[in-house]
């Protein structure tokens, strides 16, 4: 695992439409050290999906750079993007994403088979993750026998299977009750404790307490009027006031 | 990637069944016009083959002898036979007759001559009176039973396979002076002389001298149309299939969209992706093909006529199911190419 800082500069974003061009994210700056837990608040629509994405290589930046392990990903092409995929980031989605037709097993297993890791092996290391997340007794039910906390412990342990130095979660409380959301909690904190960087994409205010920044992102409205976004950056364990 | 398309196959089993079973539909009916084309081509070469003959003497113009009803005179067998380079000739009187709804074709042989068909020998050894009827089995009349021929009852004394012919009406074979007398009022008259050897140039005037493959050839033209037309369905069927599993592939992989989109998400290539779409294409496709056996074997029996489906048939059959699950799964890999990874997050937010 990698132990790099993230490093994010001047980033701009823009969704193209016939009728109109919306920069979600504009001149973003931001730095993410290993261990670092960042939460991005905002309304929806400021960009907070977008950023997630943009570090996945999953959208291309119209300005500015993300730098992982020494490398501008923002340049990435063929197969030096699907490695970077692979190998850097994980993610856990909204709907959490689970192949239905898979166990949980085998959905941990994925990102491994298509980084080539041969399937037995693949079989071990996934057993490994479920077992890390207490999962290991529900590791051959499929999806729809799991409850939305099981299904969410299936995620995270998918998205880190490759052991990838970063962890992207998008609004990963959504679906879960306050007694899940505890859990999971101390589960990303715990990941993040463990060295990498964790950054999360949420309204809930109850993964606060785990967070060492929180970035406010601002309104997409505003950056279609080509103002700065309302980027803050704070500690979250000191409280301080945001604009 | 090979391996989650075929586990999301097995999830989604009972659709997987019900495309199988109507594919296998398509394909089974396919595979049965294939058959009856056979069967109608098969005819031609069983009934040319069983005269043995090198060469078929007709009258002057006629195609062959099994689609005309020109005659020739009954002499003329002793007159090609004493040509040099022929070393026997046998006159056949052939005609048409209906016993109730069913036509069936009325073959006159001569008893004596040594180009007497070996299946018609082997009958005559067997039967109790070696003039009376030798019937195909297709006519669906037992050994002393009787057939009403000319307006009398000829009893069957013989039963012999595979002579039906002309869209496989049943075969009816009599001593050739038997079926002048009953349907030619005796006249000395024959459809064609088979000739052993060569006539040559010496043909007596006014008829025509055919080989094999010419009365082969009068018979497909025969069939042609009806072959043809057979086969545009067959190719109907082919397209009636992919179009199955294209649509439900396609459907699959518009359900599946946000899976897709994940999998892109955590590295998998677009190649990858495709190979697995195809893979379950074509084993759909293939898994039908193999199912529309049973389905040929059980319609068939349901058709007036026999269905014979030749073994290259099944191997073509599994090979154009092949490039029938490939085709299907174009418009599914076009769609596959155009989903955005960034869709596995839901979306911009």
């Amino acid at each position: 695992m990698n132990t790099s800082a993230l490093q994010i500069s001047g980033l701009g974003i823009a969704y193209r439409s016939a009728a109109q061009t919306v920069r979600p994210i504009q001149d973003l700056d931001l730095v993410v050290e290993p261990g670092e837990l960042v939460l991005l608040h905002g309304p929806s629509g400021c960009g907070k999906t977008t950023l997630l994405s943009a570090i996945a290589g999953l959208l291309t930046p119209e300005a500015g750079s993300i730098v992982i392990d020494g490398e501008d990903i923002v340049g990435l092409r063929g197969k030096a993007m699907l490695d970077h995929r692979r190998t850097r980031v994980g993610m856990v989605f909204q709907g959490f994403n689970l192949l239905p037709s898979l166990t949980a097993e085998e959905n941990v297993a994925v990102p491994l088979t298509i980084a080539g890791v041969p399937a037995r092996e693949a079989r071990r290391r996934a057993q490994a993750r479920l077992a890390e997340l207490d999962m290991d007794h529900r590791r051959h039910h499929r999806p729809g026998a799991l409850s939305g906390g099981q299904q969410q412990r299936v995620a995270i342990a998918r998205a880190l299977a490759a052991d990838p130095p970063i962890l992207l979660a998008d609004e990963p409380t959504a679906h879960l009750d306050h007694t899940q959301v505890d859990v999971v909690r101390a589960q990303l904190r715990t990941i993040a404790d463990a060295g990498r960087i964790v950054v999360i994409s949420t309204h809930d205010d109850r993964l606060d307490s785990a967070a060492d920044r929180i970035v406010r992102m601002g309104d997409a409205r505003r950056a279609t009027a080509a103002a700065p976004l309302d980027t803050v950056v704070r500690d979250a364990r000191v409280p301080v006031a945001v604009g | 990637m090979m391996r989650i398309s075929l586990r999301d196959l097995q999830w989604r089993r009972r659709r997987f069944v019900i495309v199988v079973f109507v594919a296998a539909l398509a394909f089974g009916l396919a595979l049965l016009m294939t058959g009856v084309t056979n069967q109608l081509s098969m005819e031609g070469r069983n009934t040319v083959a069983l005269f043995a003959a090198d060469q078929w003497v007709v009258a002057d113009g006629v195609t062959g002898p099994f689609t005309s009803s020109q005659l020739i005179d009954g002499e003329v067998a002793g007159t090609v036979a004493r040509q040099p380079g022929v070393e026997a000739a046998s006159p056949i009187l052939i005609g048409r007759i209906a016993i109730g709804q069913l036509d069936v074709n009325i073959v006159g042989y001569d008893p004596g001559s040594a180009m007497l068909p070996q299946k018609l020998r082997d009958a005559r050894a067997t039967a109790a009176d070696p003039d009376g009827a030798i019937a195909d089995v297709s006519l669906a009349r037992a050994v002393g039973s009787a057939v009403p021929v000319g307006g009398r009852e000829v009893p069957v004394v013989a039963l012999v396979h595979d002579t039906a012919f002309y869209f496989s009406a049943p075969t009816v074979f009599l001593p050739l002076p038997v079926v002048q007398d009953l349907l030619f009022s005796g006249q000395d008259v024959a459809s064609a002389v088979v000739v052993r050897g060569d006539v040559g140039t010496a043909a007596p005037a006014s008829l025509d001298v055919l080989t094999n493959a010419g009365v082969q050839a009068d018979f497909d033209r025969v069939i042609k149309s009806s072959t043809e037309t057979i086969s545009i369905i067959s190719v109907l069927l082919w397209a009636m299939a992919a179009g199955i599993v294209a649509a439900i592939v396609y459907v699959s992989v518009l359900e599946r969209t946000r899976d897709l989109a994940t999998l892109k998400a955590m590295g998998s290539s677009t190649v990858a992706l495709l190979q697995g779409l195809v893979a379950q294409a074509v084993l759909v496709s293939v898994v039908s093909a193999v199912a529309s056996v049973a389905v040929c074997r059980a319609l068939a029996p349901m058709f007036s006529f026999p269905v014979a489906v030749p073994a290259a048939a099944y191997v073509q059959l599994l090979a154009i199911a092949s490039i029938v699950g490939f085709v299907a799964s174009l418009a599914g890999m076009r769609r596959i190419t155009q989903i955005d990874p960034a869709l596995a997050f839901g979306g911009a937010s």
